[in-house]
Parts: C-alpha cells; structure tokens; sequence
C-alpha cells in the first residue's frame, strides 16, 4: 500500500513527527505525496459499514434534491450561485458518491473530495435549517471528513492540528506546564490593578472550572487576566485545571474522531477530578460544540452531557450582568455603532442568541445596536469556519468568502463588531486586513472590562 | 549594573537611533547583548502562515526563513555589531509586546532598549481589535527598566555623567528613583533630581495666581529634601529643583539645562496593566521630546 513519509493514514502521536510535517514548508512534499497515496477501499467501506448510521443513510437517501438548500450557503452565494456549491450536489457527489459505489473510490476522486469537504463547506449548519425534511449536510461534511482523514487525504494544517492534541492535548505547542505559568504570569502582570486578583488553578469543588483556547496561552494572554478579572470582580469562587485546561477540538476539523476524543476525555476528567459545579468555556465557538454538544456523544455519554452543566461564556456574562455581579458603569456603554456577529456553533447550533443580546442591552447604548441581516440562528457563517481560516491551500477560497460577512457588515455600517469567537474574530480580523473596511472587532471580556462599575473594595488604593 | 542588554528591534529606522545607544551601552559596561526581533504575527487562525514585520508578505516560517532573517540583522548592523563582545539574535513570532515581556520574564535583563514605533503600527497586521503600540503595552508590564531612544539627538552617547530623575511623587516614582541613586552610585555621576508643577491651562486644571504657585514649589522642595535627601547616601553630586509649567516642556527643557545623558521617570499613568489606556501622556511626550535616552520604570 503506497505511503507518503509526511502524507499517509499514520495520525501524528510524536513532538518529532509533528517538527517533521511542520518543517515542510506549506506541506510542499505533502500534498506532492498526496496525489500518489493508495485508497484503502476495503477500510473505506468498512468503516462506513460500522459508522454510517441510520441518521445519514436517511438523509441521503430521502433528499429530493429539490435545491432550497441552495440559497442558504453562503458559499454558493458568493461563488456566483456555481450549481456545483449547492449543498445537496456538494454532499451527493462525495459521501453520497463513496457509499453507492461500495468505497471503491480512487486518489483523484479523494483529492477533489478532500477539496470539497474543506473548501465548500464550513460546517456551519445553515442548511439544514432551509431544507423541508431537516437534513444537515453540515453534520454529513464533519462525517465525510473523518473518511477523508482515515485515508490521508486531509489538509496539512489540519493533521498538524490533530496531532497537535495528540501530543500536546492541546491544538498549539503549549504544555500543561506552559498554560500554568503563563496563566499566573499574566495575573500577576494585573494584579497592582486589581487588588487580590488571584490565579486559582485545580482548587476543589470550586463553583467553576474555567476552560480555554491555546491561542489565548500562546499569543494572546491578556485573554486570561481578562476572564481572570472578571471572575474576580463578580466575586465568582473559581478555577482552571492543570490538566484538561483546553476546550477546543482541531480534530474535530479534521476528522480525527480518535483524537477528538482524547482531547474531550482530558477535560472531563479535569471536571472529576476537581468536582466543580459547572464549567465556562472561554468566547469560542467550536470549543463548545466540541466540549459541550458534541463531546459527550464522542465518549459514549449515555445522557449526551458533559459531567458538570457546562455553559458558554456568554451565558454566563449574560447572567452575571442580569444578577448584577458585574455592574456596568452607563455612562461608559458603546456609543459608536455596533454589531454583533452570532458564532454558528453555539447560537444556531445550542440556542445561545438570547445570551448575547441580554450583554448587548448592558453593554451598548440605545440606539447604538444594529443587527447583521440575517441574524441569530440564520446568520452566515463567518467565512472562516469549520477550519477554513487555517488551511493555506484554500486560501482563496477563504478570502473569497470573507465577502459575504463583509458586506453584512458594511450595510449595518458598524464601527465596532463584537465577536464572542475565536474563529469569527480571525474572520473578521483577516476580512479587514483583506479588504480595509475601515472596522474594530473585539472580544466581550476586554469592552467589559473598560466599563465595570468596580466595587469600592475592590479597586486599587492611591 | 547592566550585565544583560535586550535590544528588541524591528531592524528598520524605527530602531536605528536605539541601536546605537544600546551598543554604546554593550560597549562601555560590557554587556551581553541579546537583540530580539519579533519576525512575524501569526495571522489567520491555526494556519503556520504569519506575516513579515519588514516585508509585509505572508511568509511561512521555517529554519531556512529564520536563518534568512538573521543573516539580515547581521547586515543591518554590521556596523554596530563589533562594539559588542557578545551577543546573540534571536527571533520570535507572536505580537511584538507580549514576545518582548515573555523574552523579558524569561530571561530577566538589565534593561530592554527599543526605539520609536515603526509607521507600520497602524495597520491591521498589528491591530489586537484595538489601539496601543507595542511601546505603550511592553512599558505598562515590564518588569525591568526600559529605556527609550526616540530622538537622533538622543543616540549621541558617551558615558553618564548627568542623570535627571523627574518624579510626579507616585509609588511608580519611588521605585525610579531607588533604581536612579543605584545608578548614580555605581557610575559616580550627578543626579538631579526635579519636580514640575503643573499648571497648564487644561479644562480639569484650576488657575493659581503666582503667589500660589510659588508657595507650593516651596513646599513640594521641602518635601522632597524629606522624601529623597535621606536616601541618597553617597551621592555627592546632587541637585534639587521644582519649576512650574507643562510637565513634560519643563522637563526636556531642564534635562537640556542640565546637559542630561538620560531622563528616569516612572510611568505616570493611573492604570499602570491596562492595554487599552493611553501611556501617560507626560511621559509620551518626553521621551518623544527628549535630546537624551528616556528610562522608565513601572516595577
């Protein structure tokens, strides 16, 4: 069976594996590698036979292809209404295709399937919201994608990225031991401004376990202080573990199931061992599909839950300003114009856009709120979802799709775009870099914190 | 004093003048030198891409880019590089501020040296969704001081012989001065150690008449003999003064009296690990002014 030395259907389980795939620069001898690696047709079957389930033979088979799935990809719209963007023929002439001819597929057909899978669909679900019968070709492109990844056809950075977790149980290089000293690190660098600012790890039975991104440790750490302070200033009892400190999931991109639910499993066990009442995740989207939605099915949870309620960070800044432990100072509210930007993976996909609007009306001044068009759970994708802003060999495609936002941005005529996700705020962040639009785009935890209304006690003495 | 330099340089112009001053430093107290230089900011989620703080493409970075980079430091400052007995170039990714404090909490120097901000600082390639130069956020956190070399009247340097510490009584302030008398003893130099009271006609400020005015220099001076006297033991050489007027005029303009080689200040802003808040806008404006390197302190 022909391999590749860098592309082949070995998942990455070394530091050194992982130097040697990153040292290829852009995956050159990858994805060289690639257009000669054999298809292994009887496992591809095999592992459908085991693994497609009613669900999506029932999806397949009972689409009428009918087309109103069409109008809801953003992808389509932007490609000029291509026919070949319609989601149905996207999932038909790949998934669809592989399984009526028994798995008996060959390297080219993989290759454009693997262009398909990563490049014409963010997995963002909008579809499945449009079509009569409910089907989701978002959730059948994620399930694709595992096939495409068992047989070494998936994008280079996204067998880094899964080997990433493997290795590192994180999606970056940064070591349980890094994530505890940076994270202490950085609260000491705010802790002169905040007085008491503490950096809780692996307490017991605090009331909650706080989970993060590993982007937030490696490039951005005020991140941390941020969501440090303001758990501090809320008066909340809480805590990260050592161990199982990393909510997001660049498996689940790629289609590693296996290491999808290595990663899962580190921040379960954090959540036994420390025994906390709930856990928040940090402002990203697809760490909460992964931990939250996902998870629990990917480690066979019999009730589909995580082992402690676990709640997106916008819930629970949405009930600590309705609760009133954290204050907004009025006069400090948004007066330029904003908008909100809904991340797919916790607003159409759990129902958080209530959340994030009960902020907005804390937050930005009347009159200062205006809302893309679509929004909630009908908003496009941000152009960069599912991977897509990662993968350098569909760099134009992305760039192509960032469109779609930027205009849905430029008609509110918003200054400021508030993006409570890591990929949103990459999108929108590229998107301006791309197209100069002239816009700011934040997270919420730093545009709170310039507007708390700080308790007496709490705020540093003259 | 200063056994460990860190240069954080971006290799443009921005840097040049600071360049020099930091050599000169590695020259005169034998230095080590460590010239850091962030190559590139990551950019588009997890991709390896970043982009090039000089050339301003997408590059991917690998052993053969970084070697490339290096090889340019070391022409860029061929010149400069044999004034320092040791040295090494090192490169970084990530945002310049927080690689510079990384570098700087890991390593622990004696004073970081940089130069002006480059013009490229406006653009989206460094924008954290909001404002605040690299400057601005590596002085707020450092935890060693930080000398500033913005002017080419300031890169002009031979040894110290007049240091002006510029105090606003803050508990920033005292950490300065202690490092200024430290200074002073070690190299024997003078020390002048001044105060301006403000009395620009902002919006906030009240109007005093000249009678005003001069009672409280009188009593800022007598306050200071109290606060400083006593602690500058061994220092010889020292002088006192208060004037009154726009801080950071009378403070350039005072340092240039007194044939300063370096102003010490504290960052005077009341929001000392704030990101997003401005530098206090006295000490932006004197190291922006000053004919002579500007060391500020925060811890």
């Amino acid at each position: 069976m022909p391999e590749g030395t860098l592309c082949n259907k070995k998942p990455i389980d070394s530091a050194e594996a992982l130097n040697t795939l990153l040292s290829d620069t852009s995956g050159e001898v990858y994805y060289r590698e690639m257009k000669s690696i054999e298809v292994d047709t009887k496992l591809l079957w095999k592992t459908i036979q085991n693994t497609c389930k009613s669900r999506i033979r029932t999806w397949l088979e009972i689409c009428a292809h009918c087309g109103m799935c069409a109008d809801s990809c953003f992808l389509y719209l932007v490609d000029d209404h291509n026919p070949k963007q319609v989601p149905a023929y996207k999932i038909q002439s790949t998934l669809g295709e592989i399984i009526r001819k028994k798995g008996n597929v060959d390297n080219n057909f993989m290759i454009k399937t693997m262009e398909i899978a990563w490049s014409q669909c963010t997995c963002c679900n909008r579809c499945a919201m449009y079509c009569p019968h409910g089907i989701d070709v978002g959730i059948m492109m994620g399930y694709l994608r595992g096939l495409l990844y068992q047989q070494g056809f998936v994008p280079w950075e996204l067998k880094i990225g899964a080997g990433m977790h493997r290795v590192y149980r994180a999606q970056m290089d940064v070591t349980n031991e890094d994530f505890v000293d940076t994270f202490e690190w950085i609260v000491e660098e705010y802790e002169d401004e905040y007085p008491g600012l503490k950096a809780p790890v692996d307490i017991q039975g605090a009331d909650i376990m706080y989970t993060v991104n590993a982007r937030e440790v490696k490039h951005y750490p005020e991140d941390l202080a941020e969501a440090a302070i303001l758990f501090h200033i809320a008066g909340e009892n809480w805590t990260v573990p050592s161990k199982g400190w990393e909510q997001t999931s660049l498996s689940m991109f790629a289609g590693d199931w296996a290491a999808c639910k290595m990663q899962v499993e580190t921040v379960y066990d954090a959540m036994e061992r420390l025994k906390p009442k709930i856990m928040v995740g940090t402002e990203c989207g697809h760490a909460h599909r992964a931990t939250v939605v996902e998870g629990p099915y990917w480690v066979g949870r019999k009730d589909g839950r995580p082992p402690v309620k676990s709640i997106h960070y916008v819930e629970w800044l949405a009930d600590a300003l309705k609760t009133g432990k954290l204050k907004i100072d009025p006069a400090k509210r948004l007066k330029v114009p904003v908008t909100l930007q809904d991340s797919c993976n916790y607003v159409r996909n759990h129902g958080l856009k209530s959340a994030t609007r009960e902020i907005i009306k804390h937050i930005v001044e009347p009159g200062y709120f205006i809302e893309m068009s679509p929004n909630k759970e009908h908003n496009y994708c941000c152009g960069g979802g599912g991977g897509f802003n990662g993968v350098g060999l569909y760099r134009p495609q992305r760039n192509k799709a960032l469109i779609t936002k930027r205009d849905q941005i430029l008609s509110t005529g918003a200054k400021l775009v508030l993006a409570p996700c890591h990929n949103c705020w990459d999108a929108i962040r590229d998107l301006e870099e791309e197209y100069t639009i002239g816009i700011e785009w934040s997270f919420l935890k730093p545009v709170i914190i310039k507007m708390l209304d700080i308790p007496e006690h709490l705020r540093p003495r003259e | 004093m200063f056994k460990k330099i860190l240069f954080a340089t971006s290799a443009t112009k921005a840097s040049d003048h600071a360049a020099r001053v930091a050599f000169n430093i590695s020259n005169l107290y034998n230095s080590h030198m460590n010239i850091l230089h962030i190559l590139g900011v990551p950019s588009r989620g997890f991709s390896q891409k970043v982009t090039d703080v000089k050339t301003r493409e997408k590059v991917e970075v690998d052993d053969e880019y970084i070697a490339w980079v290096k090889e340019e430091i070391k022409t860029y400052y061929a010149e400069l590089l044999p004034k320092t007995k040791s040295y090494e170039i090192k490169t970084l990714i990530g945002y310049p501020h927080r690689e510079i404090l990384r570098e700087i909490r890991k390593n622990k120097p004696d004073l970081l040296v940089m130069g002006r901000s480059t013009e490229s600082e406006g653009s989206p390639v460094y924008k954290f969704g909001s404002a605040g130069s690299t400057l601005q956020r590596v002085i707020k956190a450092s935890d060693c001081p930080v000398l500033l070399v913005n002017r080419p009247a300031a890169s002009f340097w031979g040894s110290i012989t007049n240091i002006v510490f510029a105090t606003d009584f803050s508990k920033s302030s005292d950490v300065a001065f202690d490092f200024a008398c430290k200074l002073a003893r070690n190299i024997n130099c003078e020390l002048h150690i001044f105060h301006a009271q403000n009395i620009s006609l902002t919006p906030e400020s009240e109007i005093f008449d000249q009678d005003t005015i001069e009672q409280r220099m009188r009593e800022k001076l007598r306050f200071f003999r109290k606060k400083y006297v006593s602690k500058m033991e061994g220092i010889d050489n020292y002088s006192i003064e208060v004037w009154e007027g726009v801080p950071y005029i009378e403070i350039v303009k005072y340092a240039r009296e007194k044939f300063a080689d370096l102003i010490i200040m504290a960052q005077d802003s009341k929001n000392p690990g704030s990101t997003t808040e401005e530098l206090g806008s006295n000490i932006k404006q004197v190291i922006l002014r000053a004919g002579c390197p500007v060391l500020c302190m925060t811890k």
